[in-house]
């Protein structure tokens, strides 16, 4: 029943209902009618007990002989199947037994128990005034009958039952299009969905009531689902394609990096490239410089040599200028290469063991005649005790001597102090290069270590050297593993403090810039450093040249005099204006990059006055004589120069003009 | 008068660093590349070698190595003159079998010096 389809169901169901319902009536109808059939019975044998009571009791009365028979005109009444008559002491008197029946008279022992029954039996006791006369036993025909009247009705019965089964069946499957098929329908759809996965179909609404709501409902949740899904399908349609274009910009993205990456390695490679050819080109022509400069050192030695024996005085101390100019280029030189060979990351070091002592020594007697130039005095404090140090000795060598000789460059008359000491740690050693000369402001300090960069350009013009000398010792002294700090107060002094590791291991050196913030500065003002004024002269004079570089100073003036003119001479601009203040000459020769005042300076500082602007200034420089610098000089020079061969005549010329124009304009003055 | 050969391939050089030296009494003998060098020791027997470094033909480490190798002239000493200053080059130079080391320019005070220490040294007086 449960597995059945629900069409079925609901047949069976309405079948069995019907079924139970005419079963009932039918129940029902038949007591109803056994009972009617019943009573009737009853009443008619009654009737018939009464006939026969009035008709026998008379009989019994007079013991007629007529009782034999007197039963047998029940034969005319169909109802009565038998009859017994008995006397008083039970004995049987008369009998009837409708045809074909069974005898049914009962015993005389049964008389008494079928004296209650009313089961279509009546046994009557016949009595006359509370006489007992005898016994009268009556059967009614009852199971003919009942069987008759219990097949028809169950006839009947049955074809109803039929007919009813038919009109359930056609009612169940009238009934299934109303309320089974919208169900079936439903569950279609329901197995449909679940199998395709398809929400879009709808069931049909032909339904109402409660199955139609089902259906309304139904619907609305796939179209709900439905729109679900198609807001999911597209939410992953975008979805798949934000990954795609994320997976393209991704691929983009690698390929740029890739590009770039190799743009990169390219251009380090490049740089490395261009740097190596640099650092070669340098180290070249470093050498290529060097075997002529050698030459020139070595002829002049000799030379010197010659004329010192000749005792030609002149000529030595013009070979001794040689010797010095070209010595001064190839420590330049040294020291490019230097810097070349660190930044190319080539500098080698060579460790040893040595007595730190000696080496001091040995320092300090090479630096001596540098220090002694200015009328400094070494100091030197170094104990005996202080024993062996391993490192690069030369390089050691070379830094101490790099700041020794700055010392003694930047100090006069003053006291240079090399101190060597242990560091309280025991690892290191610290060698201390002191000065009582002119000082550095912070500023100053903090361009100190850069190559090619002096404190500042004036500086390098007044005091020489080519700035490559501390940038060196501290490459040197970080390759090793040690450092070189400053401790300067302007006007008062320079501390260098060298602080090496006592055994130093050969690390790979970086050429790392110095941390201004590592540098402690004193405050102290700084000092005037003009003190250079020479004794005042008012002699006349045709030429004042300003120049700063002695060879060069010494070699014009010659030059100049040759022809017969009065030179002056002044190492800087402020020196050139001291001089004017005394005399006015006929021109001036400048050179434009000079310490404390330069030519540019100096220029704007003749505009002041007008005697003094009226005096024609050429100007003679080794500096590329570029745009910026005609403008800046425009219509306050007489004429602007390259230093080189052809200018001196150029020079000469002009100064030749400058003279005859300043005599006449004298003659002039004084007519 | 000691000696000496100075094999130098830079004609400059090789004129003002042999005029220093016979000026102050030397006798001086040239070559002008490694090769030449060794038959010079061969054929002169100087007292004293001054040796470039950087020879055409052979240069000056692998000439020091023959003439290390070669008995006749084994003994005699050999100062290098080399223009790079550097540690490595002093230690090849006396790996190579030199007796000193100088550095180019040349310093002459500074050389004669070493000069004259190492005929002190090989100059033992003969027996």
């Amino acid at each position: 029943m449960k597995g059945l389809p629900f069409r079925w169901k609901l047949t069976l169901l309405i079948a069995l209902i019907s079924g139970v319902t005419l079963a009932l009536a039918f129940v029902g109808l038949y007591v109803n009618d056994l009972y009617q059939f019943r009573s009737d019975i009853e009443r008619r044998l009654e009737t018939t007990r009464s006939e026969l009571q009035q008709r026998i009791t008379p009989l019994l009365e007079q013991n007629s002989p007529e009782l034999k028979g007197s039963l047998q005109f029940l034969a005319n009444d169909s109802l009565t199947e038998g009859a017994a008559l008995y006397s008083s002491d039970k004995h049987l008197l008369d009998e009837y037994r409708r045809f074909g029946s069974a005898p049914i008279s009962p015993s005389s022992t049964q008389i008494g128990e079928l004296l209650n029954s009313n089961n279509g039996i009546i046994l009557t006791t016949l009595r006359k005034n509370g006489h007992e006369l005898g016994y009268l036993y009556l059967k009614a025909e009852l199971t003919e009958n009942e069987r008759t009247r219990f097949s028809n009705l169950l006839r009947g019965a049955g074809i109803i039952f039929v007919i009813s089964s038919l009109i359930a069946l056609i009612a169940g499957y009238r009934l299934q299009g109303t309320i089974s098929e919208p169900i079936t329908q439903l569950v279609d759809a329901a197995r449909y969905i679940s199998e395709e996965r398809d929400y879009s179909v709808r069931v049909p609404q032909h339904a109402t009531g409660e199955i139609g709501e089902l259906i309304a409902s139904f619907n609305f949740m796939l179209g709900t689902i439905e729109q679900r899904t198609s807001e999911m399908a597209l939410a992953r349609e975008n979805l798949h394609v934000s990954n795609l274009q994320l997976e393209d910009a991704n691929r983009t993205l690698e390929v740029r990096v890739e590009e770039r990456t190799r743009d990169y390695r390219e251009a380090v490679k490049a740089a490395d490239e261009a740097n190596k050819a640099k650092s070669g080109f340098l180290a070249k022509m470093s050498h290529e410089l060097r075997t002529p400069l050698n030459a020139i050192i070595g002829y002049s030695e000799i030379l010197l040599e010659d004329a010192t024996d000749e005792g030609n005085k002149a000529v030595a101390s013009d070979l001794d200028k040689i010797l010095s100019a070209a010595r001064y280029l190839l420590g330049l030189i040294n020291d490019v290469l230097d810097i070349s060979k660190i930044e190319a990351g080539k500098m080698e070091l060579y460790i040893e063991t040595f007595d730190i002592q000696k080496l001091i020594q040995e320092v300090a007697s090479t630096v001596q005649p540098l220090v002694g130039k200015k009328n400094n005095t070494l100091y030197l404090d170094c104990p005996a005790e202080i024993g062996d140090m391993q490192a690069d000795s030369t390089k050691i060598r070379q830094m101490l001597f790099n700041l020794l000789s700055n010392a003694s460059k930047f100090t006069e008359k003053g006291g240079i102090t090399l101190s060597v000491a242990r560091d309280p740690d025991g690892l290191h050693v610290i060698m201390k290069v002191s000065d009582t000369g002119i000082g550095m402001t912070p500023e100053q300090i903090g361009k100190l270590f850069k190559a090619f960069s002096q404190a500042d350009a004036s500086t390098a013009s007044k005091f020489g050297g080519t700035g490559l000398g501390l940038a060196i010792s501290l490459q040197f002294a970080r390759m090793m593993g040690g450092n070189i700090t400053v401790e300067s107060t302007p006007g008062v002094g320079t501390t260098f403090i060298v602080r090496m590791p006592l055994q130093v291991q050969d690390i790979t050196h970086r050429l790392v810039e110095v941390d201004p913030a590592k540098i402690s500065i004193g405050t102290r003002p700084p000092i005037a450093l003009s003190k250079l004024a020479p004794p005042p002269d008012h002699s006349p004079c045709d030429v004042l040249l300003v120049e700063d570089d002695p060879p060069t100073r010494d070699m014009m003036a010659r030059i100049l005099e040759r022809e017969g003119w009065k030179v002056r001479t002044a190492n800087n601009g402020q020196h050139a204006i001291d001089v004017l203040e005394q005399v006015i000459p006929a021109t001036v020769i400048l050179d434009l990059k000079m310490p404390i005042m330069n030519g540019f300076q100096f220029i704007d500082h003749v505009q002041t006055k007008a005697e003094w602007r009226q005096v024609p200034i050429f100007v003679f420089t080794s500096m590329d004589i570029t745009q910026d610098i005609r403008e800046r000089l425009a219509g306050r020079t007489a004429g602007i120069f390259q230093k080189g061969d052809h200018s001196r005549d150029d020079i000469i010329h002009h100064v030749q003009e400058a003279v005859q124009a300043h005599l006449t304009a004298q003659k002039n003055k004084q007519t | 008068m000691p000696k000496i050969l100075l094999v130098e391939d830079n004609e400059m050089n090789r004129d003002m660093l042999s005029r220093r030296l016979e000026k102050r009494g030397y006798t001086v003998v040239l070559a002008v590349d490694g090769a030449a060098s060794i038959a010079q020791a061969k054929a002169e027997k100087p007292d004293l070698i001054l040796m470039d470094m950087s020879l055409p033909v052979i240069d000056g480490w692998e000439a020091t190595k023959q003439i290390r190798a070669d008995a006749e002239i084994a003994a005699t000493p050999i100062i290098a003159l080399t223009a790079h200053a550097m540690s490595s080059d002093r230690e090849k130079c006396l790996a190579a079998g030199c007796d000193d080391f100088d550095t180019k320019p040349v310093e002459l005070p500074r050389l004669l010096a070493k000069i004259e220490e190492m005929l002190k040294k090989g100059k033992t007086p003969p027996a």
